[in-house]
């Protein structure tokens, strides 16, 4: 019987090995992605928005027929005009939520005047089942970088920026498993965690940890971020208390909440790239 | 010579092109269409069915690839790299001793590559206590099956691949 594997193929698996173990090193010590990540990404960023792009218009043109075929069944005489008229009304609905993103936008800046954002479209969701996340279609030539905080044009909080490369970056979001962010009870001022849990993710919900047993919690109770840490300023939305409970060894309690982004939805967001910090 | 070498040279990009379309579609276009909660897993897929044409040394060149190509552009874990180089390696060598390169083979090896890189990664993260026991049933078994369907038509695009002007 002829051995599976020559030596060649056990040089190529050594290789393999030593390259994951130099990689691992490196993602501790550097601060932006390597340069062959950025290459590679840099170079499949404008493709990934495109197929992004294209998946979405195919979804919403599916959307569009499947109500399409009600309407044809009532008035199959106006087929040519309705399908015209859909796609006005879907590029205006478009420009529709651009312009009202950038609205909010517009007030959020006048509140916080500190604030410099970097807007950005998601490019790519992530394709591991294990943790939330996406990609978006600016980097560190935008002055983005690693560490940032990324919201919604309503100071909802979106996540936080993990990976930049010269044209795109990673945001690891509110929902993913390590995730924690430093929380408030808006009103009631009782503090915790709000952390992201594998159980809840599913779901679009992330926990507040480390509650005071004594906390008195109502549903939809606002969540909002203290601002301790120079990550999340202060005063950003997180979301909405939607349950209560005691944790499992009784010494503190623990909210789920429903994040006030709704990140599975997301098209559009903007990467504080600095603001004041009162530490 | 030249012919031979432009042929090959021409598949060897093809199959180049295979993985790269396998990463961007798992992260833009298959991820919305999730199934029983998971989205599937092409690239291990896609390369399990590459390294099948060849031998266990072809195999492990395109799962070093493949995992490369994971670490670097869609976000993998570094433990990604050998895992795949190994699966790939495996299914060349299997192929080229004792398996046919037909449809049965690849749905079973790309089965074991599947859980080969997925297995470590649920087993570490219930060791870190970022996720719990269950979601082997929860996430490693449906994404498993549904990256599976994708298996025919990988695996056909290529094996078609494998047929440029063999010499």
């Amino acid at each position: 019987m002829k051995k599976l594997f020559s030596t060649r193929v056990k040089g190529i698996f050594i290789a393999a090995l030593v390259i994951a173990i130099l990689c691992s090193v490196t993602a501790l010590v550097r601060s932006n992605a390597a340069p062959v990540s950025n290459l590679l990404n840099a170079a499949l960023s404008p493709v990934r928005s495109a197929a992004t792009r294209l998946a979405q218009r195919v979804e919403s043109f599916y959307n569009y027929l499947y109500r399409y075929e009600l309407i044809e069944a009532e008035n199959a005489s106006l087929k040519a005009q309705l399908a015209e008229a859909g796609d006005k009304i879907r590029s205006a609905e478009e420009y529709e939520r651009e312009n009202e993103r950038l609205r909010d936008l517009a007030g959020l800046l006048a509140q916080h005047e500190d604030y410099e954002l970097v807007d950005a479209h998601i490019s790519a969701w992530s394709d591991s089942n294990w943790n939330s996340g996406f990609t978006i279609d600016k980097g560190t030539s935008q002055g983005v970088s690693v560490g940032q905080c990324v919201i919604t044009e309503n100071r909802q909080v979106v996540g936080l920026i993990t990976d930049a490369g010269r044209n795109w970056s990673t945001v690891m979001t509110i929902l993913d498993p390590t995730s924690e962010i430093s929380a408030m009870v808006y009103g009631s001022g009782y503090m915790g965690v709000a952390q992201g849990d594998f159980e809840l993710m599913e779901s679009g919900q992330l926990r507040m940890s480390y509650l005071s047993t004594e906390a008195i919690i109502r549903n939809g109770d606002q969540v909002m971020t203290t601002g301790s840490g120079d990550v999340y300023p202060q005063g950003l939305i997180i979301g909405s208390v939607a349950d209560v409970a005691l944790d499992q060894a009784g010494v503190s309690k623990y909210a789920i909440i429903n994040p006030a982004a709704d990140v599975e939805a997301l098209e559009q967001v903007f990467v504080i790239i600095s603001y004041d910090y009162e530490g | 010579m030249l012919y031979r070498n432009r042929y090959r040279i021409a598949r060897g990009a093809l199959w180049a092109l295979l993985l790269l379309a396998a990463l961007v579609l798992q992260g833009t276009v298959c991820n919305r269409l999730p199934l029983l909660g998971v989205s599937p897993l092409l690239l291990p897929v896609a390369a399990v069915c590459t390294a099948m044409m060849g031998s266990a040394e072809f195999g492990a060149a395109i799962g070093l690839a493949g995992g490369l190509l994971g670490y670097l552009g869609g976000g993998a874990a570094a433990l990604f790299i050998p895992l795949l180089c190994l699966a790939g390696a495996l299914a060349g060598g299997l192929c080229s001793q004792y398996f046919t390169r037909s449809l049965l083979p690849a749905l079973l090896l790309s089965l074991m590559t599947l859980l080969l890189c997925e297995l470590p990664v649920w087993a570490l993260r219930c060791y870190l206590g970022h996720a719990p026991i269950s979601a082997l049933l929860r996430v490693v078994l449906p994404e498993t099956v549904y990256s599976l369907l994708y298996t025919p038509l990988l695996y056909l695009l290529s094996w078609r691949i494998s047929f440029i002007r063999r010499s």
